[in-house]
């Protein structure tokens, strides 16, 4: 166990105390000019600067549409896959439904903005065979974050999914059949029966989702590059700029770290109301 | 020791249990089973639609109405990546990803063991600190990593991705392989004991070939995350050492017009992630997961 632990803190932990460092300068990479401490600077400029607290406005609302989306799709999806588990050719069905999750997301980057081309893209082509009104999904402000969270949903349900389908078949039949006896109606068997018996497994989709969301980058770096104008522009993507293409290192490790904190605490929050009884 | 004896995991148990007394009439079976490949169909065509336009030409790609089959086998985009430079990113990508899946294992498969028959509450919070390790927004480890790798001089080698990358892929194998770990009998352990084997030939010689599926599994997932891999890759990469994700990145330009060309070079990124994804079919529920159904 020592070689990991010495490799993992190593790489960890010296990172760490470098971007805390650097957080307080105004360290520009590349640059030739010296560095100064400014001490708190970057953090106020974080929650002043009305852009950057736009882009935590934006990241939240891709949490916040897409996790209850993928949660309840999840779910339902899961209770279908439920239903014909030991039916022969279902195992074939649920690979092929999961094969996005496999796939790294340039290549659905890619391949949704081809598709979703406003021009020459087959989703609008058919849209327009059918007579509706053609989208413009990446180009539009108000509808690029949109386009953004359907192609999220489309890559990351299947994972809900299958850890909610695993949860499913962790439940004991006698339990499922002492419901039945009791003569407790299908939602009521859902909601007072099924669902506190996956809090463990709801539990763990919500953080790894969650913070599969709030880290959102190579989408949006492949499709939008976080415009047009800013209207993509969420976290992980600001980090990326400040830091890589403005240089501006000593803000973006204060990025790095105050996300780092908030993800933290909110999963670690998590972590102790669902998983108390473990520790 | 307090670790006990645990039912086998959860993918071998699926395929053991529920010879079950059906409640639903076959029937409603086959409406199950249809909706389900109904449901699969949106997961599945985009990709067909990849492969299609990867055989088509530069006028295919561009022309209303789109032609849903390419109408032969036109390999001029393939052939088009036949040169130094795209092998080069294969090349990068397969040093990457093999040399991750060589430490992950020598790293992660002892560490495994020993967490999962060695419980205390401190492992268990080691265990908890290790996991937690995956649990951050990539881009935002990216940042301070680049500072360490740079001030080392070491930013644009295959060496700094290669750590990071391990690193991520170091802490989800270990839970995943404690798990696998837990699944071997104690008894049959015990037994070696009594004939005399040390607790580092125990490892060797009884609990790893115990463990061989759940360990396969694991690597199998490292091997498609780390082939997959971009955040760091795309920071911590120079010219030369360019991943072939980092090369897939090239086509992000928002003026792309080559999509023949984009999608053969995807076919060819995602082709072995498909064929790992086929072998490690019985197995992806544990795996993606992370072991959290039991």
């Amino acid at each position: 166990m020592g070689p990991l632990i010495v490799f993992l803190a190593a790489l960890s932990i010296f990172p760490l105390v470098f971007a805390l460092l650097a957080s307080f300068t105004d360290f520009k990479l590349g640059s030739s000019q010296p560095w100064r401490w400014v001490g708190f600077d970057n953090y106020v400029s974080l929650v002043s600067n009305p852009e950057i607290v736009a882009t935590f406005g934006r990241t939240m609302t891709i949490l916040v549409v897409a996790l209850p989306v993928q949660l309840i799709l999840g779910y339902l999806i899961a209770k279908v896959f439920y239903q014909i588990r030991s039916v022969p050719g279902a195992g074939l069905i649920r690979t092929l439904y999961l094969i996005p999750v496999m796939l790294p997301e340039i290549v659905v980057g890619l391949l949704f903005g081809y598709m979703l081309n406003s021009r020459i893209g087959i989703v609008n082509y058919f849209l327009g065979a059918l007579g509706l009104p053609r989208v413009d999904w990446f180009g539009d402000p108000s509808i690029a974050l949109f386009t953004i969270i359907l192609m999220i949903v489309w890559q990351w349900t299947p994972l809900a999914t299958i850890i909610i389908y695993g949860g499913l078949l962790g439940i004991p039949g006698e339990i499922r059949e002492a419901g039945q006896i009791d003569g407790a109606g299908r939602l009521r068997q859902i909601f007072s029966l099924e669902i506190p018996l996956l809090r463990k497994v709801l539990g763990l989709v919500v953080l790894l989702v969650g913070i599969q969301l709030i880290g959102t980058f190579a989408i949006i770096y492949i499709t939008t590059q976080g415009g047009p104008g800013s209207a993509t522009t969420v976290l992980s993507y600001e980090i990326y700029r400040q830091a890589f293409v403005f240089f501006n290192t000593g803000f973006g490790s204060a990025l790095s770290i105050l996300t780092l904190i908030v993800v933290t605490v909110l999963s670690q929050l998590l972590v102790r109301a669902v998983f108390k009884e473990e520790k | 020791m307090t670790a006990t004896v645990k039912a086998p995991a959860p993918g071998q148990q699926l395929a053991a249990r529920r010879p079950r007394k059906s409640k639903e009439k076959p029937r409603s079976r086959w409406i199950f089973l249809m909706l389900a490949a109904l449901i699969a169909l949106p997961s599945v065509l985009p990709l067909l639609w990849l492969v299609s336009t990867s055989f088509k030409n530069y006028i295919q790609t561009q022309t209303l109405p789109p032609s849903l089959l390419p109408g032969g086998f036109n390999l001029v985009n393939y052939q088009a990546l036949f040169n130094a430079q795209t092998l080069g990113y294969i090349r990068n990508s397969v040093i990457v990803t093999g040399s991750v899946m060589i430490l992950v294992f020598i790293l992660a498969v002892p560490a495994s063991y020993a967490l999962a028959r060695f419980k205390t509450k401190k492992t268990r919070d080691v265990q908890f600190w290790i996991i937690s390790l995956r649990m951050l927004p990539a881009m935002a480890v990216v940042v301070p990593t680049y500072l360490v790798f740079s001030s080392i001089g070491l930013s644009n080698s295959l060496i700094s991705i290669i750590c990071m990358v391990t690193m991520v892929n170091a802490s989800f194998a270990v839970w995943l392989c404690t798990n696998f770990f837990e699944d071997v009998p104690l008894e049959i352990e015990e037994a070696a004991q009594l004939d005399g084997l040390n607790r580092f030939q125990i490892f060797i010689r009884v609990a790893l070939p115990l463990a061989r599926t759940g360990l396969l599994t694991v690597m199998g997932f490292v091997f498609i995350f780390a082939w997959n891999e971009l955040p760091f890759a795309l920071v911590l990469s120079g010219q030369a050492t360019q991943t072939f994700p980092v090369y897939l990145s090239t086509f992000s330009s928002i003026t792309l017009i080559n999509y023949g060309a984009m999608a053969a070079a995807c076919v060819i990124h995602i082709t072995p992630v498909l064929i790992v994804t086929a072998l490690l079919q019985k197995h992806l529920v544990e795996g993606l997961s992370f072991g959290g159904v039991k």
